[in-house]
Protein backbone atom coordinates (compact mmCIF):
# COMPACT_ATOMS: atom_id res chain seq x y z
CA UNK A 1 0.00 0.00 0.00
CA UNK A 2 1.06 3.66 -0.57
CA UNK A 3 1.31 6.20 2.41
CA UNK A 4 1.70 9.64 2.18
CA UNK A 5 2.66 9.71 5.64
CA UNK A 6 4.59 7.43 7.96
CA UNK A 7 6.12 8.02 11.11
CA UNK A 8 8.77 5.79 12.79
CA UNK A 9 9.08 5.39 16.43
CA UNK A 10 8.59 9.06 16.83
CA UNK A 11 9.39 10.62 19.81
CA UNK A 12 9.05 14.37 21.51
CA UNK A 13 9.75 15.20 25.07
CA UNK A 14 9.38 18.69 26.41
CA UNK A 15 12.25 18.14 29.36
CA UNK A 16 10.80 15.37 31.19
CA UNK A 17 7.28 14.62 29.76
CA UNK A 18 7.02 12.50 27.08
CA UNK A 19 4.27 13.70 24.88
CA UNK A 20 4.89 11.51 21.50
CA UNK A 21 5.95 8.06 22.60
CA UNK A 22 7.81 6.00 20.05
CA UNK A 23 4.52 6.40 17.88
CA UNK A 24 4.04 4.96 14.16
CA UNK A 25 1.02 5.95 12.00
CA UNK A 26 0.45 4.70 8.57
CA UNK A 27 -1.82 7.22 6.35
CA UNK A 28 -2.57 5.68 3.13
CA UNK A 29 -2.85 7.67 -0.11
CA UNK A 30 -6.45 8.43 -0.80
CA UNK A 31 -7.77 8.01 2.65
CA UNK A 32 -9.33 10.05 5.15
CA UNK A 33 -7.50 9.00 8.05
CA UNK A 34 -9.14 10.16 11.39
CA UNK A 35 -6.71 10.59 14.23
CA UNK A 36 -8.95 9.94 17.58
CA UNK A 37 -7.53 10.16 21.00
CA UNK A 38 -9.05 12.39 24.28
CA UNK A 39 -6.96 15.81 24.87
CA UNK A 40 -3.57 15.05 25.61
CA UNK A 41 -3.46 12.09 23.93
CA UNK A 42 -0.66 13.88 21.61
CA UNK A 43 -2.97 14.96 18.46
CA UNK A 44 -1.86 18.39 18.29
CA UNK A 45 1.45 17.64 18.79
CA UNK A 46 2.17 14.84 16.34
CA UNK A 47 0.57 17.27 13.77
CA UNK A 48 3.02 20.35 14.59
CA UNK A 49 5.62 17.57 14.76
CA UNK A 50 4.56 16.42 10.73
CA UNK A 51 4.00 19.93 9.61
CA UNK A 52 7.61 20.89 11.39
CA UNK A 53 6.64 23.54 13.23
CA UNK A 54 8.15 21.17 16.07
CA UNK A 55 11.12 18.79 15.87
CA UNK A 56 11.30 15.03 16.94
CA UNK A 57 13.56 14.45 19.66
CA UNK A 58 13.91 11.39 18.23
CA UNK A 59 12.79 8.80 15.60
CA UNK A 60 11.81 10.48 12.02
CA UNK A 61 8.59 10.98 9.84
CA UNK A 62 8.10 10.82 5.49
CA UNK A 63 6.39 12.23 3.39
CA UNK A 64 5.60 11.01 0.46
CA UNK A 65 8.46 8.77 1.27
CA UNK A 66 11.04 11.62 1.71
CA UNK A 67 12.30 11.59 5.46
CA UNK A 68 11.89 14.61 7.13
CA UNK A 69 15.99 14.88 7.93
CA UNK A 70 16.18 14.73 3.72
CA UNK A 71 16.81 18.13 2.06
CA UNK A 72 14.03 17.48 -0.28
CA UNK A 73 11.05 17.73 2.32
CA UNK A 74 10.77 21.07 1.51
CA UNK A 75 9.48 20.10 -1.76
CA UNK A 76 7.25 17.78 -0.63
CA UNK A 77 5.71 19.89 2.03
CA UNK A 78 4.58 22.06 -0.87
CA UNK A 79 2.33 19.55 -1.87
CA UNK A 80 0.54 19.42 1.66
CA UNK A 81 -1.85 22.31 3.61
CA UNK A 82 -2.93 21.97 6.85
CA UNK A 83 -5.03 23.98 9.61
CA UNK A 84 -3.68 23.53 13.30
CA UNK A 85 -6.42 24.46 15.95
CA UNK A 86 -7.39 27.39 14.90
CA UNK A 87 -7.18 28.32 11.03
CA UNK A 88 -4.42 30.80 9.73
CA UNK A 89 -6.26 33.47 8.48
CA UNK A 90 -5.41 37.56 8.96
CA UNK A 91 -8.62 38.80 9.92
CA UNK A 92 -8.30 42.68 8.76
CA UNK A 93 -8.49 41.18 4.95
CA UNK A 94 -11.21 39.69 2.82
CA UNK A 95 -11.67 36.16 1.77
CA UNK A 96 -10.10 37.09 -1.21
CA UNK A 97 -7.11 39.20 0.18
CA UNK A 98 -6.25 36.12 2.32
CA UNK A 99 -6.22 33.79 -0.55
CA UNK A 100 -3.93 36.08 -2.92
CA UNK A 101 -1.31 36.26 -0.24
CA UNK A 102 -1.51 32.78 0.21
CA UNK A 103 -0.97 32.77 -3.88
CA UNK A 104 2.20 34.95 -3.20
CA UNK A 105 3.54 33.32 -0.26
CA UNK A 106 3.06 29.84 -2.31
CA UNK A 107 4.59 31.28 -5.49
CA UNK A 108 2.13 30.93 -7.82
CA UNK A 109 2.21 33.33 -11.03
CA UNK A 110 -1.43 33.90 -11.33
CA UNK A 111 -4.54 33.85 -9.33
CA UNK A 112 -6.40 31.94 -11.95
CA UNK A 113 -8.05 29.24 -9.75
CA UNK A 114 -9.09 31.83 -7.27
CA UNK A 115 -12.24 32.14 -7.51
CA UNK A 116 -12.42 28.60 -8.39
CA UNK A 117 -11.43 27.81 -4.66
CA UNK A 118 -13.55 30.08 -3.14
CA UNK A 119 -16.67 28.57 -4.79
CA UNK A 120 -15.03 25.09 -3.79
CA UNK A 121 -15.21 26.34 -0.04
CA UNK A 122 -18.62 27.95 -0.61
CA UNK A 123 -17.21 32.07 0.04
CA UNK A 124 -17.54 33.19 -3.44
CA UNK A 125 -20.28 35.52 -2.08
CA UNK A 126 -18.50 37.21 0.56
CA UNK A 127 -17.39 40.00 -1.63
CA UNK A 128 -15.54 42.85 0.45
CA UNK A 129 -16.64 41.80 4.29
CA UNK A 130 -13.64 41.33 6.18
CA UNK A 131 -12.97 37.94 7.60
CA UNK A 132 -13.10 39.26 11.05
CA UNK A 133 -16.65 39.66 10.67
CA UNK A 134 -17.48 35.50 9.38
CA UNK A 135 -19.05 33.23 11.40
CA UNK A 136 -16.35 30.49 12.87
CA UNK A 137 -18.01 27.94 10.01
CA UNK A 138 -16.84 30.51 7.36
CA UNK A 139 -13.64 31.31 9.20
CA UNK A 140 -12.89 27.43 9.09
CA UNK A 141 -13.51 27.32 5.80
CA UNK A 142 -11.29 30.06 4.37
CA UNK A 143 -8.98 28.22 6.37
CA UNK A 144 -9.47 25.13 4.50
CA UNK A 145 -9.43 27.83 1.38
CA UNK A 146 -5.93 28.79 1.90
CA UNK A 147 -4.75 25.12 2.62
CA UNK A 148 -5.98 24.74 -0.74
CA UNK A 149 -3.91 27.10 -2.56
CA UNK A 150 -1.00 25.49 -4.60
CA UNK A 151 -2.89 22.65 -4.87
CA UNK A 152 -2.26 20.04 -2.52
CA UNK A 153 -2.69 16.34 -2.38
CA UNK A 154 -2.65 15.53 1.05
CA UNK A 155 -4.75 18.16 3.64
CA UNK A 156 -4.02 17.76 7.93
CA UNK A 157 -6.53 19.38 9.82
CA UNK A 158 -6.93 19.86 13.61
CA UNK A 159 -9.68 20.05 15.39
CA UNK A 160 -11.28 21.36 12.27
CA UNK A 161 -15.41 21.35 13.39
CA UNK A 162 -14.56 22.53 17.26
CA UNK A 163 -16.75 24.85 18.18
CA UNK A 164 -19.35 24.58 14.97
CA UNK A 165 -22.71 25.02 15.00
CA UNK A 166 -24.74 21.85 13.26
CA UNK A 167 -24.83 23.91 9.76
CA UNK A 168 -21.51 24.09 9.89
CA UNK A 169 -20.11 20.96 11.19
CA UNK A 170 -22.52 19.48 8.08
CA UNK A 171 -20.48 22.03 5.24
CA UNK A 172 -17.31 21.24 7.13
CA UNK A 173 -18.22 17.41 6.11
CA UNK A 174 -19.41 18.02 2.83
CA UNK A 175 -16.15 19.91 2.13
CA UNK A 176 -13.75 17.51 3.39
CA UNK A 177 -15.93 14.54 1.51
CA UNK A 178 -15.95 16.66 -1.91
CA UNK A 179 -12.07 17.55 -1.58
CA UNK A 180 -11.15 13.70 -0.94
CA UNK A 181 -14.04 11.98 -3.74
CA UNK A 182 -13.44 14.94 -6.52
CA UNK A 183 -10.03 16.04 -5.93
CA UNK A 184 -8.70 12.95 -4.48
CA UNK A 185 -6.74 14.63 -1.56
CA UNK A 186 -5.61 12.71 1.29
CA UNK A 187 -6.81 13.92 4.82
CA UNK A 188 -5.64 13.53 8.34
CA UNK A 189 -8.05 14.49 10.62
CA UNK A 190 -7.97 14.83 14.31
CA UNK A 191 -11.36 15.13 16.12
CA UNK A 192 -13.46 14.82 19.34
CA UNK A 193 -16.80 14.56 17.21
CA UNK A 194 -16.04 10.28 16.58
CA UNK A 195 -19.65 10.43 15.70
CA UNK A 196 -19.07 12.94 13.10
CA UNK A 197 -15.51 11.37 12.17
CA UNK A 198 -16.99 7.75 11.30
CA UNK A 199 -19.38 9.79 8.93
CA UNK A 200 -15.90 10.36 6.69
CA UNK A 201 -13.32 8.72 7.80
CA UNK A 202 -11.86 5.61 5.83
CA UNK A 203 -9.48 4.98 8.55
CA UNK A 204 -8.49 5.25 11.69
CA UNK A 205 -5.48 5.66 14.45
CA UNK A 206 -6.42 5.83 18.00
CA UNK A 207 -4.04 7.42 19.78
CA UNK A 208 -3.47 7.73 24.18
CA UNK A 209 -0.41 9.16 26.40
CA UNK A 210 1.52 9.84 22.66
CA UNK A 211 1.03 5.93 21.91
CA UNK A 212 -0.52 4.91 18.84
CA UNK A 213 -3.39 1.86 20.31
CA UNK A 214 -4.51 0.95 16.94
CA UNK A 215 -4.70 1.84 13.37
CA UNK A 216 -7.52 0.01 11.67
CA UNK A 217 -9.54 0.52 8.20
CA UNK A 218 -13.25 1.31 8.09
CA UNK A 219 -13.84 -2.65 6.82
CA UNK A 220 -12.19 -4.23 9.73
CA UNK A 221 -13.85 -1.38 11.92
CA UNK A 222 -17.45 -1.97 10.60
CA UNK A 223 -16.83 -5.75 11.22
CA UNK A 224 -15.92 -5.67 14.56
CA UNK A 225 -18.39 -3.49 15.21
CA UNK A 226 -21.26 -5.14 13.38
CA UNK A 227 -24.48 -6.33 15.15
CA UNK A 228 -23.82 -9.88 16.95
CA UNK A 229 -25.06 -12.11 19.17
CA UNK A 230 -22.52 -12.99 22.28
CA UNK A 231 -23.39 -16.64 23.78
CA UNK A 232 -21.79 -18.11 26.26
CA UNK A 233 -21.87 -22.02 25.79
CA UNK A 234 -20.64 -25.13 27.65
CA UNK A 235 -19.26 -26.85 25.16
CA UNK A 236 -17.62 -24.69 22.32
CA UNK A 237 -17.22 -27.54 19.88
CA UNK A 238 -20.80 -28.75 19.91
CA UNK A 239 -21.77 -24.99 18.81
CA UNK A 240 -19.10 -24.49 15.92
CA UNK A 241 -20.37 -27.63 14.39
CA UNK A 242 -24.18 -26.39 14.37
CA UNK A 243 -22.90 -23.18 12.92
CA UNK A 244 -20.94 -25.02 10.32
CA UNK A 245 -23.45 -26.75 9.56
CA UNK A 246 -26.46 -24.40 9.21
CA UNK A 247 -23.68 -22.19 7.42
CA UNK A 248 -23.76 -19.41 9.89
CA UNK A 249 -21.18 -16.57 10.28
CA UNK A 250 -19.72 -17.05 13.79
CA UNK A 251 -16.12 -15.70 15.45
CA UNK A 252 -14.70 -18.15 18.53
CA UNK A 253 -13.73 -15.50 21.15
CA UNK A 254 -12.83 -18.01 23.86
CA UNK A 255 -13.25 -21.47 24.62
CA UNK A 256 -16.90 -20.48 26.72
CA UNK A 257 -17.65 -17.45 24.24
CA UNK A 258 -18.10 -17.62 20.43
CA UNK A 259 -19.97 -14.68 18.39
CA UNK A 260 -23.11 -15.20 16.18
CA UNK A 261 -23.45 -12.80 13.09
CA UNK A 262 -26.44 -13.90 11.93
CA UNK A 263 -29.74 -13.90 12.72
CA UNK A 264 -31.13 -16.79 14.63
CA UNK A 265 -34.57 -17.83 16.31
CA UNK A 266 -33.38 -18.22 20.02
CA UNK A 267 -35.64 -21.23 20.86
CA UNK A 268 -34.63 -22.82 17.71
CA UNK A 269 -30.72 -22.90 18.94
CA UNK A 270 -31.28 -23.72 22.35
CA UNK A 271 -33.40 -26.86 21.59
CA UNK A 272 -30.62 -27.54 18.62
CA UNK A 273 -27.80 -27.23 21.00
CA UNK A 274 -29.28 -29.17 23.88
CA UNK A 275 -29.44 -32.23 21.86
CA UNK A 276 -25.67 -32.03 21.54
CA UNK A 277 -25.16 -31.58 25.53
CA UNK A 278 -24.53 -27.90 24.67
CA UNK A 279 -26.20 -24.98 27.41
CA UNK A 280 -26.49 -21.59 26.66
CA UNK A 281 -25.05 -20.02 29.92
CA UNK A 282 -25.30 -16.24 28.81
CA UNK A 283 -27.19 -14.90 25.43
CA UNK A 284 -26.47 -10.83 24.28
CA UNK A 285 -27.43 -9.33 21.81
CA UNK A 286 -24.52 -6.22 20.97
CA UNK A 287 -23.97 -3.87 18.40
CA UNK A 288 -20.84 -0.94 18.76
CA UNK A 289 -21.12 2.68 17.77
CA UNK A 290 -17.19 3.91 16.83
CA UNK A 291 -17.33 6.01 20.14
CA UNK A 292 -18.51 2.34 21.98
CA UNK A 293 -15.78 1.02 20.34
CA UNK A 294 -13.21 3.61 20.99
CA UNK A 295 -14.07 3.37 24.35
CA UNK A 296 -13.71 -0.46 24.84
CA UNK A 297 -10.35 0.35 23.34
CA UNK A 298 -8.99 2.48 25.61
CA UNK A 299 -10.63 1.26 28.39
CA UNK A 300 -13.24 3.22 30.45
CA UNK A 301 -15.21 5.85 29.25
CA UNK A 302 -13.18 8.86 31.35
CA UNK A 303 -12.59 11.96 29.15
CA UNK A 304 -13.63 11.50 25.93
CA UNK B 1 12.93 33.84 -0.54
CA UNK B 2 11.92 36.26 -3.18
CA UNK B 3 8.25 34.90 -3.06
CA UNK B 4 7.85 35.67 0.62
CA UNK B 5 9.67 39.00 0.35
CA UNK B 6 7.07 39.96 -2.19
CA UNK B 7 4.46 38.56 0.28
CA UNK B 8 5.51 40.44 2.92
CA UNK B 9 5.59 43.74 0.34
CA UNK B 10 2.31 44.04 -0.59
CA UNK B 11 1.63 43.34 2.90
CA UNK B 12 3.71 45.97 3.60
CA UNK B 13 1.71 48.43 1.64
CA UNK B 14 -1.43 47.65 3.47
CA UNK B 15 -0.08 48.15 6.61
CA UNK B 16 -1.33 51.03 8.79
CA UNK B 17 1.28 50.68 11.04
CA UNK B 18 3.95 51.54 8.37
CA UNK B 19 2.10 54.10 7.01
CA UNK B 20 0.74 55.70 10.42
CA UNK B 21 4.88 55.84 10.94
CA UNK B 22 5.68 57.18 7.76
CA UNK B 23 2.93 60.44 8.64
CA UNK B 24 4.24 60.86 12.12
CA UNK B 25 8.00 61.45 10.37
CA UNK B 26 7.00 63.79 7.84
CA UNK B 27 5.39 65.90 10.79
CA UNK B 28 8.83 65.44 12.89
CA UNK B 29 10.78 66.34 10.29
CA UNK B 30 8.34 69.31 8.84
CA UNK B 31 8.18 70.86 12.89
CA UNK B 32 11.94 70.37 13.65
CA UNK B 33 12.74 72.09 10.31
CA UNK B 34 10.20 74.96 10.42
CA UNK B 35 11.51 75.64 14.52
CA UNK B 36 15.33 75.68 13.84
CA UNK B 37 14.12 78.76 10.91
CA UNK B 38 11.91 80.07 13.38
CA UNK B 39 14.38 80.16 16.19
CA UNK B 40 17.55 81.36 13.93
CA UNK B 41 15.38 84.20 12.11
CA UNK B 42 17.92 86.91 11.89
CA UNK B 43 20.80 85.12 13.63
CA UNK B 44 23.71 83.78 12.19
CA UNK B 45 22.96 80.57 9.75
CA UNK B 46 23.57 77.15 11.38
CA UNK B 47 23.09 75.13 8.34
CA UNK B 48 21.46 71.81 8.08
CA UNK B 49 23.88 69.33 9.44
CA UNK B 50 22.49 68.37 12.98
CA UNK B 51 18.97 68.66 11.71
CA UNK B 52 20.04 65.98 8.81
CA UNK B 53 21.21 63.67 11.65
CA UNK B 54 18.92 64.25 14.41
CA UNK B 55 15.83 61.89 13.71
CA UNK B 56 18.66 59.11 14.36
CA UNK B 57 18.08 59.07 17.70
CA UNK B 58 14.55 58.59 17.70
CA UNK B 59 14.12 55.80 14.44
CA UNK B 60 14.87 53.48 16.91
CA UNK B 61 11.77 53.66 18.67
CA UNK B 62 9.66 53.51 15.05
CA UNK B 63 11.81 50.46 14.35
CA UNK B 64 10.76 48.72 17.74
CA UNK B 65 6.93 49.43 16.83
CA UNK B 66 7.17 48.50 13.69
CA UNK B 67 9.20 45.43 13.89
CA UNK B 68 6.93 44.04 16.83
CA UNK B 69 3.68 44.60 15.82
CA UNK B 70 4.27 43.85 12.10
CA UNK B 71 6.16 40.47 12.47
CA UNK B 72 4.31 40.01 16.05
CA UNK B 73 1.42 39.89 13.91
CA UNK B 74 2.63 37.29 11.46
CA UNK B 75 2.79 34.69 14.70
CA UNK B 76 -0.42 36.33 15.82
CA UNK B 77 -2.31 35.65 12.91
CA UNK B 78 -0.67 32.00 11.91
CA UNK B 79 1.72 33.08 9.11
CA UNK B 80 4.95 32.25 10.19
CA UNK B 81 3.01 28.81 10.70
CA UNK B 82 1.72 28.73 7.59
CA UNK B 83 4.77 29.51 6.05
CA UNK B 84 7.14 26.73 7.32
CA UNK B 85 4.09 24.22 6.97
CA UNK B 86 4.51 24.57 2.97
CA UNK B 87 8.09 24.20 2.91
CA UNK B 88 9.63 27.74 3.17
CA UNK B 89 12.98 27.56 5.54
CA UNK B 90 12.99 28.93 8.90
CA UNK B 91 16.41 30.89 7.84
CA UNK B 92 14.26 32.25 4.92
CA UNK B 93 11.39 33.41 7.16
CA UNK B 94 13.57 35.24 9.75
CA UNK B 95 15.69 36.57 6.69
CA UNK B 96 12.63 38.27 5.35
CA UNK B 97 11.58 39.42 8.06
CA UNK B 98 14.49 41.34 9.35
CA UNK B 99 14.94 42.42 5.68
CA UNK B 100 11.38 44.21 5.51
CA UNK B 101 12.30 45.67 9.16
CA UNK B 102 15.82 47.06 7.61
CA UNK B 103 13.68 48.27 4.61
CA UNK B 104 11.05 50.15 6.56
CA UNK B 105 13.81 51.86 8.26
CA UNK B 106 15.66 52.73 5.91
CA UNK B 107 11.93 54.01 4.13
CA UNK B 108 11.35 56.52 7.15
CA UNK B 109 14.89 57.85 7.18
CA UNK B 110 14.75 58.75 3.27
CA UNK B 111 11.72 60.13 4.38
CA UNK B 112 13.09 61.86 6.55
CA UNK B 113 15.75 63.20 4.92
CA UNK B 114 14.05 64.15 1.99
CA UNK B 115 11.61 66.65 4.12
CA UNK B 116 14.66 68.56 5.59
CA UNK B 117 16.35 68.97 2.66
CA UNK B 118 13.24 69.91 0.83
CA UNK B 119 12.27 72.52 3.21
CA UNK B 120 15.49 73.21 4.91
CA UNK B 121 18.20 73.42 1.84
CA UNK B 122 16.12 76.55 -0.01
CA UNK B 123 16.01 78.31 3.71
CA UNK B 124 18.86 77.32 5.40
CA UNK B 125 21.75 76.61 3.01
CA UNK B 126 23.46 73.59 2.21
CA UNK B 127 25.34 70.88 4.16
CA UNK B 128 28.38 73.06 6.44
CA UNK B 129 30.09 69.43 7.26
CA UNK B 130 32.43 67.84 4.51
CA UNK B 131 30.61 65.37 1.44
CA UNK B 132 33.02 62.93 2.70
CA UNK B 133 31.97 63.18 6.11
CA UNK B 134 28.08 63.32 5.36
CA UNK B 135 28.83 60.04 3.17
CA UNK B 136 30.19 58.49 6.49
CA UNK B 137 27.32 59.21 9.06
CA UNK B 138 25.13 57.94 5.91
CA UNK B 139 26.61 54.46 6.40
CA UNK B 140 26.24 54.49 9.88
CA UNK B 141 22.85 55.39 9.94
CA UNK B 142 22.42 52.46 7.33
CA UNK B 143 24.57 50.29 9.79
CA UNK B 144 22.31 51.98 12.73
CA UNK B 145 19.05 50.83 11.21
CA UNK B 146 19.98 47.08 10.04
CA UNK B 147 21.35 46.91 14.34
CA UNK B 148 18.00 47.80 15.45
CA UNK B 149 15.98 45.89 13.34
CA UNK B 150 18.23 42.86 14.09
CA UNK B 151 17.94 43.28 17.86
CA UNK B 152 13.55 43.66 17.44
CA UNK B 153 13.42 41.11 14.52
CA UNK B 154 15.27 38.44 17.09
CA UNK B 155 12.97 39.49 20.05
CA UNK B 156 9.93 39.42 17.62
CA UNK B 157 10.43 36.08 16.69
CA UNK B 158 11.62 34.06 19.36
CA UNK B 159 8.97 35.64 21.34
CA UNK B 160 5.41 33.97 19.70
CA UNK B 161 3.28 36.29 22.00
CA UNK B 162 2.63 39.85 19.95
CA UNK B 163 1.68 41.50 23.14
CA UNK B 164 4.69 40.42 25.26
CA UNK B 165 7.58 40.94 22.05
CA UNK B 166 6.04 44.15 21.91
CA UNK B 167 6.68 45.34 25.40
CA UNK B 168 9.75 43.83 25.37
CA UNK B 169 11.05 45.73 22.16
CA UNK B 170 9.75 49.16 23.99
CA UNK B 171 11.32 48.43 27.28
CA UNK B 172 14.92 47.34 25.27
CA UNK B 173 14.30 50.65 23.10
CA UNK B 174 14.22 52.63 26.77
CA UNK B 175 16.52 50.49 28.36
CA UNK B 176 19.03 51.66 25.60
CA UNK B 177 18.15 55.01 26.15
CA UNK B 178 18.93 55.23 29.95
CA UNK B 179 21.84 53.63 29.02
CA UNK B 180 23.33 55.63 26.50
CA UNK B 181 22.64 58.33 29.14
CA UNK B 182 24.40 56.77 31.76
CA UNK B 183 27.91 56.28 29.75
CA UNK B 184 27.99 58.99 27.68
CA UNK B 185 29.54 61.07 30.69
CA UNK B 186 32.28 58.95 31.48
CA UNK B 187 32.17 57.92 27.52
CA UNK B 188 32.33 62.02 26.85
CA UNK B 189 34.43 62.96 29.72
CA UNK B 190 37.77 65.12 29.16
CA UNK B 191 40.67 65.49 31.01
CA UNK B 192 40.66 69.10 31.32
CA UNK B 193 38.27 71.88 31.43
CA UNK B 194 38.68 74.75 29.34
CA UNK B 195 37.60 77.85 30.33
CA UNK B 196 37.27 80.99 28.29
CA UNK B 197 38.15 84.79 29.53
CA UNK B 198 37.49 87.62 27.22
CA UNK B 199 39.53 90.41 28.22
CA UNK B 200 38.81 94.35 28.29
CA UNK B 201 40.49 94.17 24.49
CA UNK B 202 38.23 91.75 23.35
CA UNK B 203 40.98 89.21 22.78
CA UNK B 204 39.92 85.71 24.46
CA UNK B 205 42.17 83.92 26.82
CA UNK B 206 42.34 80.16 27.21
CA UNK B 207 43.15 78.25 30.85
CA UNK B 208 43.23 74.55 30.75
CA UNK B 209 41.90 72.84 33.96
CA UNK B 210 42.46 69.24 35.46
CA UNK B 211 38.84 67.16 35.09
CA UNK B 212 38.79 66.18 38.62
CA UNK B 213 36.10 63.70 37.65
CA UNK B 214 37.96 62.68 34.88
CA UNK B 215 37.01 58.93 35.39
CA UNK B 216 40.20 57.64 34.03
CA UNK B 217 41.55 56.06 30.42
CA UNK B 218 40.38 52.47 30.66
CA UNK B 219 36.69 53.36 32.15
CA UNK B 220 36.45 55.59 29.79
CA UNK B 221 37.48 53.31 27.18
CA UNK B 222 35.02 50.75 28.08
CA UNK B 223 32.16 53.05 28.21
CA UNK B 224 33.34 54.32 24.66
CA UNK B 225 33.23 51.01 23.66
CA UNK B 226 29.44 50.00 24.91
CA UNK B 227 28.41 52.92 23.73
CA UNK B 228 29.43 52.09 20.33
CA UNK B 229 28.34 49.21 20.79
CA UNK B 230 24.20 50.28 21.09
CA UNK B 231 23.28 51.43 18.08
CA UNK B 232 21.37 54.51 20.56
CA UNK B 233 24.65 55.44 21.98
CA UNK B 234 26.23 55.67 18.56
CA UNK B 235 23.15 57.52 16.92
CA UNK B 236 23.91 60.02 20.57
CA UNK B 237 27.45 60.14 19.50
CA UNK B 238 26.94 60.79 15.77
CA UNK B 239 24.47 63.51 16.33
CA UNK B 240 26.30 65.27 19.42
CA UNK B 241 29.50 65.45 17.49
CA UNK B 242 28.03 67.18 14.30
CA UNK B 243 26.25 69.33 16.52
CA UNK B 244 28.64 70.40 18.56
CA UNK B 245 29.62 74.53 19.48
CA UNK B 246 32.93 74.76 17.63
CA UNK B 247 34.48 75.79 21.75
CA UNK B 248 32.84 72.83 23.03
CA UNK B 249 35.09 70.59 25.10
CA UNK B 250 33.68 67.28 24.99
CA UNK B 251 35.36 64.48 23.88
CA UNK B 252 32.38 62.70 21.15
CA UNK B 253 32.91 60.65 18.54
CA UNK B 254 35.90 61.37 16.37
CA UNK B 255 35.40 61.75 12.81
CA UNK B 256 38.17 58.78 12.64
CA UNK B 257 36.04 56.96 14.97
CA UNK B 258 32.90 57.87 12.84
CA UNK B 259 34.32 55.96 9.91
CA UNK B 260 35.01 52.42 12.07
CA UNK B 261 31.44 53.06 14.05
CA UNK B 262 30.47 50.89 11.27
CA UNK B 263 32.04 47.82 12.10
CA UNK B 264 30.45 47.87 15.70
CA UNK B 265 27.34 48.31 14.00
CA UNK B 266 28.37 45.38 11.92
CA UNK B 267 29.33 42.72 15.15
CA UNK B 268 26.23 43.77 16.62
CA UNK B 269 24.56 42.69 13.78
CA UNK B 270 26.66 39.54 13.34
CA UNK B 271 26.16 38.56 16.71
CA UNK B 272 22.43 39.21 17.39
CA UNK B 273 20.92 37.83 13.89
CA UNK B 274 23.25 34.70 14.19
CA UNK B 275 21.97 33.56 17.97
CA UNK B 276 18.34 34.97 16.62
CA UNK B 277 18.56 32.30 13.54
CA UNK B 278 20.15 29.56 15.53
CA UNK B 279 17.12 29.78 18.19
CA UNK B 280 14.67 30.55 15.90
CA UNK B 281 15.58 27.12 14.09
CA UNK B 282 15.37 25.35 17.08
CA UNK B 283 12.16 27.20 18.35
CA UNK B 284 8.84 24.81 19.25
CA UNK B 285 6.35 26.37 17.24
CA UNK B 286 2.50 26.27 17.86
Amino acid sequence: MEYILETNQIEKRYNRFKAIDNLSIHVPKGAIYGLIGKNGAGKTTLIRLICDLQKPTSGSYTIYGIKNTDKRILEARKRMGAIIETPSIRLEATAEDNLKEQYRIVGLPSFDNLQEILKLVGLIDTGKKKAKHFSLGMKQRLGIAIALVGNPDFLILDEPINGLDPEGIIEIRELILKLNKEKGITVLISSHYLDELSKIATDYGFIEKGHMVQEICKETLEEKCKKRVELEVSNVKECVKYFEEKQLSYEVISDKCINLYDEINITELAVALSKRDCVIDKFQEKEESLESYYINLMGGGNNV
Amino acid sequence: MYRLLKANFFRLLKNKIFWGIVIITIMIASFLVVNTILNHQGGTKEGIDRLLVIYMNIIGIFIAIFTSLFVGTEYSDGSVRNKIIIGHSRKNIYLVNLITSVVVGICIECVYLLIVAIIGIPTMGTLQMTADKFMFILVDIFFIIVAYASIFTCITLLCSDITVSTVTCMILVLIMFVATIALSSTANASKYHETYITKDNGEIEVHQELNLNYPGDFPKAVAKTILYCIPTGQAYEIVSQVGKHPLQIVDYMSDKDMKMASLYSLAVIGIVNGMGMYCFKRKDLK
